[in-house]
């Protein structure tokens, strides 16, 4: 049947899915906050459009890309409440556990990765997958292992997970420095703990003015100006005590940054994608590369 | 207390050293933290602030990291009060001439800096701010 629809000059019709498609392009433009507004916009005019719970979804996932973690999490939240065994839950779950991840909590979004693997079977791997990269942020080495070999073949993380369970394990033989020898040695000469951190030029200075102030203290002393002499060893104090933590201190720093590189060198290939396969239905691809 | 603000001003280390990867970009607007108004009890913050603002002000920011010992000096005074700020303040002054060696370099203002905040120094027994879930 013809259904004739008079538009008035000025105006302009615009349909769900054209506007749906107008949002989505800003996001693969990577126009997130402009994507961000579209999609409001499509939430606010077509409200009971089937597509409205995509739309939050990917709201969250701009979200996400713009590193605006409690916006993502709220976003991701609202999915898993509107519909709770709807087809979006577990994805949303497991991108709530990923905005940790991102954020630098992994011990947070440990929670949610378990609880994926524990409810969404088509999801389980992923989460695996992600699970194991977040004790590696954790320095849980071995915990790592055991959650990527956990992963099934026919995966597509299945290759890589192999090879990073047992990349992981070699997280424990990294070449750590000990911070209590770094202070003991510090203790007993100010510098040799920074030398033992291959610090040589912190070495020099803690030496240098622990040196100073000491053999000054000391000359004070000697020539009867003990006030003057009670200050400069007041002073040293700070001096030593001050090399001392610096040594403890390096240690620690030094342990980081091997860890740091060890995970950079095991080189994190996991990517997640986000497609809608059209309005019939939304996909998640889970991809990575070599 | 003095002479170790004096030293202060003694800030060894040109950055750019064995780090590895290029300086990172950061945004031209940041600001090194706002100490604020200082606390009139807490001393070693305020003998911090009269260096930094009557002292350093008359031969310029030569501080390779990113706060500057100053600023450094001040946040960590009032974060962990007087004995532990010293101890603090003693250990940037100590460490600043390699710490490219473990911490990350950043361009601010168009100077490349070593970025060494408060947290890079106490990570290890303070407990950070986190997130609840």
């Amino acid at each position: 049947m013809f259904v004739w629809t008079p538009v008035l000059a000025g105006e302009i019709v615009i349909r769900s899915g054209e506007q749906m498609d107008f949002a989505r392009s800003y996001m693969i433009k990577g126009q997130y906050d402009r994507a961000v507004g579209e999609f409001e916009r499509f939430i606010h005019f077509f409200p009971d459009d089937p597509e409205v719970e995509e739309a939050r979804y990917l709201i969250g996932v701009c979200h996400l890309k713009q590193g605006h973690y409690k916006a993502a999490k709220e976003a991701f939240a609202g999915v898993m409440q509107a519909d709770p065994k709807g087809p979006l839950a577990g994805k949303a779950l497991l991108m709530i556990g990923e905005s940790y991840y991102e954020q630098g909590l992994a011990g947070e979004g440990e929670i949610y990765f378990r609880q994926v693997i524990a409810e969404y079977p088509h999801l389980k791997d992923a989460a695996l997958y992600r699970l194991g990269w977040g004790k590696l942020a954790q320095n849980n080495w071995l915990e790592a292992s055991e959650a990527f070999q956990k992963v099934e073949q026919g995966s597509p993380f299945y290759d890589r997970a192999q090879g990073l369970a047992l990349e992981s394990l070699k997280g424990r033989d990294l070449p750590y420095k000990d911070p209590a020898s770094a202070g003991v040695l510090a203790a007993l000469l100010p510098g040799l703990g920074h030398a033992y951190l291959s610090r040589y030029k912190s070495a020099a200075v803690a030496f240098l003015l622990n040196g100073l102030f000491a053999w000054a203290a000391v000359e004070s002393f000697h020539e009867d100006h003990d006030v003057l002499g009670g200050i400069l060893t007041f002073l040293e104090i700070g001096w030593y005590s001050g090399n001392i933590y610096s040594a403890v201190n390096g240690a620690h720093k030094y342990n980081r940054k091997v860890q740091d590189d060890f995970r950079d060198s095991l080189k994190k290939d996991l990517n997640l994608h986000l497609f809608s396969s059209g309005r019939q239905g939304i996909g998640v691809a889970l991809t990575f590369r070599f | 207390m003095i002479l170790l603000l004096g030293l202060l001003g003694i800030c060894p280390g040109i950055p750019g050293g064995l780090h590895a990867g290029p300086p990172e970009l950061l945004p031209e607007t940041t600001r090194e933290p706002d100490s604020g108004q200082e606390d009139g009890t807490n001393l070693g913050a305020w003998l911090a602030t009269l260096f930094r603002d009557h002292i350093s002000e008359v031969d310029g920011d030569r501080c390779p990291s990113l706060p500057s010992c100053s600023a450094y000096s001040v946040e960590v005074f009032k974060k962990h009060g007087f004995f532990i700020g010293w101890v603090m303040t003693v250990d940037r002054l100590i460490h600043e001439a390699d710490e490219d060696s473990v911490s990350p370099l950043v361009y601010h203002y168009g100077k490349v800096k070593i970025l060494d905040p408060v947290e890079n120094n106490d990570f290890w027994w303070f407990p950070q701010e986190r997130e609840r879930p």
